[in-house]
């Protein structure tokens, strides 16, 4: 992962903060939104969560105490931004799997114009949408953005252990899934 | 774990072409829109100012005038104000406060007077009995 220069950016901020904001979107943008993507699956939903999420950084900076790295905060912001962004529109990303219907994931992901999954990228996609929330992030986080276990537990909040076994269980759970699908 | 090796990072998810380039001036937009409609929010209708201020002046000398009305004292308003508030071991405030409120006029204040038109005859018998 490429470095950011929290140290840059502060000493632009203070001087052009139009300027350091811009580098702050450019350096995190693209991670950030397949972060918040990988949670609420449309590419119109992450556009919508990333945008509000960069408009909270905005308001947020003068007021970033700098207790955490720039960006395990920038991080945190865009995930409780889309788990918001989850629970708010909540019916509509509700899984029908348990009434024996077809898994909603599935067929919105087939609808979204920009998702050009393979057969086994969307089977993963339904096996992550049984796991629960904190299972899926701690996943996702761990394997496929390659995160460390401190940063995780910064971003969310949860004690290094608890993230440990949370990935266990979700590895497990996706393992049977693809095994059984 | 095979299967998940043949995932790529981005899990089959795609942006449109040149989100990216464009995403920074959408954002900073956004926020310029967003503090522009906050400060649309303080902006007041002059006409509307104007009609506030008149009422809210109309509101004002009502409350005063309804305020100074009702709180005039009355004459044992101000003696109960005074029993309440004077502290008689202070004598001198005490006489100060009388004669600044003219409840008499200290100076043709006649001690002898006072007793003769306090005491009836009663009263001194009583009084003079118990001696």
């Amino acid at each position: 992962m490429e470095q950011f220069d929290e140290k840059y950016f502060f000493e632009l901020y203070n001087t052009h903060a139009e300027k350091a904001f811009k580098f702050l979107i450019k350096s995190f943008q693209e991670r950030l939104y397949y972060h918040i993507r990988k949670i609420v699956l449309t590419h119109e939903n992450a556009d919508d969560v990333l945008q509000n999420t960069f408009v909270k950084i905005w308001y947020g900076l003068p007021n970033f105490n700098k207790q955490s790295s720039l960006y395990t905060w920038v991080y945190r912001i865009a995930t409780n931004e889309a788990l918001s962004y989850l629970r708010k529109h909540k019916k509509h990303f509700s899984n029908n799997i348990e009434n024996g219907e077809q898994n909603d994931v599935v067929n919105t992901l087939r609808s979204d114009d920009f998702f050009e999954g393979n057969e086994i990228e969307l089977k993963l996609q339904e096996a992550l949408s049984l796991l629960p929330e904190k299972q899926k992030l701690v996943f996702n986080m761990k394997y496929f953005e390659h995160m460390k276990y401190d940063e995780i537990s910064e971003i969310l909040g949860t004690s290094i252990g608890a993230l440990k076994a949370s990935y266990h269980i979700a590895v497990k759970k996706i393992k049977e899934f693809l095994k059984n699908n | 774990m095979r299967e998940l090796d043949k995932i790529s990072e981005n899990q089959g998810f795609k942006v449109p072409d040149n989100y990216f380039d464009n995403f920074p001036d959408n954002v900073l937009n956004k926020i310029k829109e967003s503090s522009d409609n906050k400060k649309d929010r303080f902006r007041i209708n002059p006409v509307f100012m104007a009609a506030a201020s008149f009422v809210a002046t109309l509101i004002i000398v009502f409350v005063l005038y309804k305020y100074n009305s009702d709180t005039e004292l009355t004459y044992s308003d101000k003696i109960a104000y005074l029993e309440c508030t004077i502290d008689y071991s202070d004598e001198d405030i005490l006489i100060e406060e009388i004669a600044s409120n003219d409840y008499v006029n200290a100076d043709n204040y006649d001690e002898n007077t006072y007793l003769q038109e306090e005491l009836s005859e009663d009263d001194m018998i009583e009084f003079l009995s118990n001696q």
